[in-house]
C-alpha cells in the first residue's frame, strides 16, 4: 500500500475528481446492453420519407445508372434538335441551398436549381467539364469498374486544368443523376480503417476484421462490393484519430469489450462515413465517437452526425444520426483531472469554428452538446484524446472508455 | 441480420434475405467459413442454433441458388458461376465439399469452357484432399520416426531381432516413400 501511494504521488496526476472504477466488464455496461437491446427490439427499418422542399437522391446499381445517363443524354439531344439549345439543370450546392431537417435530423439539399446552358460562352467550359465526366461514368459503369478522383482528373488532364475542377464536376454529375456518389463508381482512395468483432465479404473474399493484425482492415470506397456477413459486437466506437486506434488495437480492446472500431484518420471520408452508417444500419448497434475536444473534433463528429454542407445531397446515404459523442468532452477536462499542461488555449481559429458549430441549429437543438460547447468557450482551452495518456498509456483503455460507457456518460 | 442471443451477448448472421442476393456461389462458402472458423467462438447453446439456421440456408437457399446459376440457360451466367466455383477450389477449397455433387454433374455441360472449368474445380478438390491426407501421413511419419530412434538404440543394444528390425524399418521406408510419391505428383 505505502509503495502504491509512493508511486501516485510520483506519477504527480491526482484523478480524484470523479470516482473511477476499475476492471469494468461488458456486465456492468447495463446502459449501453440496454440501448442495444432496444434498437434490436425495434430493428429500426424506418422508410427514409424525403422532405418536401429537398431533392431525393438514390442508391443506384449499374443498370439504373446506365439508364440515367442515357435518358439525359436523350433528352439533351432532344432539345438540341428541336430548340436548338440545351440547358442542363443542375441542384445547386450552393450554402444557401443546404436545409437542416429537424426531424431526420440530417442536412439535406433543398431544390433550386441552377441553369447551365450547353451553348452559351459563359459555361461552356463548365458543361464540357461535366460533359467529359459524364461521359467517363458511362464507360465505368458498363465495365463494372471504379476509378479515383485522381484518375478521372488525369482522364483529361488538359481539360480539367486543375483538381477542383474535375471535383466539382464529378458532384455536379452525381446531383444532375440525382444518385450517389458510390453509384457512379467514381471513389476517393482509401483512407479509414475499421477493426474488431466484424466479418464482411468483399467480392467474393471473406474478412475477418479481428485477424488482420493491429493495422486493421483499411475502408475499401469500393463499398457496393462489400457486405456484412457476421458480427457478436456490442457496439460501435469511432475514434477521430488513428493514434487512440493504434492505442486501442495494441491493447486488442474489441477482445474484452465487443465492438467494432473504425477511424476516418481525421475528418471523414465518404468510404468511412458510408461504411459507419452500413454496420450502423444493418447491425443497429449502439454507436459512439471519441473526439479531439476542440471545436474541430466537435465538427468532425458533426459530418459523422448529419452529414457534411458539401455533401449534403448524399447525406441519407453517409450520416449516422443515432451517433453518441462519448468524449472527450470539456467537461471531462476537469472530471477526469486533465493537468493544465496538457490544455492548449485555443487560437483564433478554434474560437471562429466554435461560434460557427455554437450557431448550427442542430447544436442548438441539442442542450447537452451546446451546453459542453459554452463551456468549452467558456474555459477558452482544448485538449486532445492523447492528453488522457497523462494517467499513464493504458488510461484511456482501461480506465476512460470503460468508465464513460459505463456511466452513460455522453451527448 | 438474423440474431442469436445467448444470456446479454448478440451474434448477427447475415439473413436470408441478404444471402439471397448474393452471388452463386458465396453463400456455400459463408456457410463453409461460419463453421470452419466461427462456430467454436459461439457457445454451445447458439451453436446448436446457428447449425440448424446454417442447415435451412443451405437446403433453401444455397443449393438451390447455385443450381439456378449452373443450370441457367444463359452461357454467360454458367460461365461466370464456373469461374467462381474455380476461384474457391483454388484458394478455399474446404469449403466446396457441399457443392460436390453438383460440380460433377456441371462438369458434362453442354459449353466447353463451364465444362472444363467444373473439371478443373474438381481436380483442385481432389488434389486437395490428397494434401490432406499427406498431411496426415507426415503428422504418422513424425511419430514413426520418433519410435524408430527407440528402436535402432534398442536394436545396437541387441534387444531386438534382425527381422523385427527390418520389419519396423520396412514400414517406415514405405510411408516415407509414399509421401514423397504423393508431393512428386502434387
Amino acid at each position: 500500500m505505502a509503495k502504491k501511494s509512493i508511486k501516485k504521488r510520483k506519477s504527480n496526476v491526482s484523478i480524484a475528481s470523479k470516482n473511477l472504477k476499475t476492471n469494468l466488464t461488458m456486465e456492468n455496461f447495463t446502459i449501453l446492453r440496454s440501448m442495444l437491446k432496444k434498437n434490436l427490439q425495434e430493428n429500426k427499418k424506418m422508410e427514409f420519407v424525403q422532405p418536401s422542399g429537398t431533392i431525393q437522391i438514390d442508391d443506384v446499381n449499374i443498370e439504373e445508372g446506365i439508364n440515367r445517363i442515357n435518358k439525359l443524354t436523350q433528352e439533351l439531344c432532344d432539345s438540341i434538335l428541336y430548340n436548338g439549345s440545351a440547358v442542363l439543370k443542375i441542384p445547386s450546392r450552393s450554402n444557401k441551398n443546404i436545409i437542416y431537417d429537424q426531424t431526420l435530423d440530417l442536412l439535406l439539399l433543398g431544390n433550386k436549381i441552377t441553369s447551365k446552358n450547353l451553348l452559351s460562352l459563359i459555361s461552356v467550359i463548365d458543361t464540357t467539364r461535366l460533359m467529359r465526366v459524364l461521359e467517363l461514368v458511362y464507360e465505368l459503369l458498363s465495365k463494372d469498374i471504379h476509378a479515383t478522383k485522381r484518375e478521372i482528373f488525369y482522364g483529361d488532364v488538359n481539360l480539367f486544368l486543375d483538381q477542383k475542377n474535375s471535383d466539382a464536376s464529378i458532384e455536379d454529375v452525381s446531383t444532375l443523376l440525382k444518385t450517389t456518389r458510390n453509384s457512379t463508381h467514381i471513389v476517393a482512395s482509401a483512407k479509414g480503417t475499421a477493426i474488431g468483432r466484424l466479418r464482411i465479404k468483399d467480392k467474393n473474399d471473406i474478412i475477418d476484421l479481428e485477424g488482420l493484425g493491429s493495422g486493421g482492415w483499411t475502408i475499401s470506397p469500393m463499398l457496393d462490393n462489400i457486405e456484412i456477413l457476421e458480427s457478436d459486437a456490442e457496439f460501435i466506437l469511432v475514434l477521430e484519430k488513428d493514434a487512440a486506434m493504434i492505442r486501442i488495437s495494441e491493447a486488442r480492446w474489441w477482445r474484452k469489450y465487443p465492438c467494432i472500431i473504425l477511424t476516418g484518420k481525421g475528418a471523414a471520408d465518404m468510404a468511412t462515413r458510408m461504411f459507419l452508417k452500413r454496420i450502423n444500419k444493418v447491425l443497429n448497434l449502439p454507436t459512439f465517437a471519441l473526439m479531439d475536444s476542440d471545436p474541430y473534433g466537435h465538427y468532425i463528429y458533426s459530418v459523422y452526425l448529419r452529414g457534411s454542407k458539401r455533401l449534403s445531397y448524399e447525406s441519407p446515404f453517409l450520416a449516422t444520426p443515432n451517433m453518441h459523442l462519448l468524449g472527450v468532452l470539456s467537461k471531462d477536462l476537469a472530471e477526469y483531472n486533465i493537468p493544465d499542461n496538457c490544455r492548449i488555449p485555443m487560437n483564433k481559429q478554434d474560437n471562429k469554428r466554435l461560434d460557427e458549430m455554437l450557431n448550427e441549429e442542430f447544436v442548438k437543438n441539442n442542450r447537452r452538446w451546446c451546453n459542453d460547447l459554452k463551456l468549452m468557450k467558456k474555459l477558452k482551452v482544448k485538449a486532445e484524446i492523447q492528453a488522457l495518456s497523462a494517467h499513464g498509456f493504458e488510461f484511456l483503455t482501461e480506465t476512460y472508455l470503460p468508465n464513460k460507457i459505463e456511466s452513460g456518460d455522453w451527448i | 441480420m438474423k440474431i442469436f442471443r445467448y444470456k446479454e451477448r448478440i451474434f448477427q448472421l447475415a439473413d436470408k434475405t441478404m444471402i439471397e442476393g448474393w452471388n452463386a456461389e458465396m453463400p456455400l462458402l459463408f456457410i463453409g467459413y461460419i463453421r470452419e472458423k466461427r462456430m467454436s467462438t459461439y457457445p454451445k447453446p447458439v451453436q446448436k442454433e446457428v447449425n440448424a439456421y446454417l442447415d435451412d440456408v443451405l437446403e433453401n437457399s444455397a443449393i438451390p441458388m447455385l443450381l439456378t446459376a449452373i443450370n441457367n440457360e444463359d452461357v454467360e451466367i454458367r460461365k461466370n458461376v464456373a469461374k467462381s466455383i474455380v476461384d474457391v477450389s483454388e484458394n478455399n477449397p474446404s469449403m466446396l465439399k457441399i457443392a460436390l455433387s453438383h460440380m460433377e454433374k456441371a462438369s458434362n455441360d453442354k459449353n466447353k469452357e463451364v465444362a472444363t472449368a467444373m473439371k478443373k474445380a474438381s481436380k483442385n478438390y481432389q488434389k486437395y484432399l490428397k494434401r490432406l491426407k499427406t498431411a496426415a501421413k507426415r503428422k504418422e511419419l513424425t511419430a514413426l520416426r520418433k519410435k524408430m530412434d527407440e528402436i535402432d538404440t534398442q536394436f545396437a543394444e541387441g534387444k531386438i531381432s534382425d527381422n523385427d528390425y527390418i520389419k519396423e524399418q520396412k514400414n517406415y521406408l514405405k510411408l516415407k516413400r509414399e509421401i514423397e510419391l504423393a508431393e512428386e505428383v502434387d
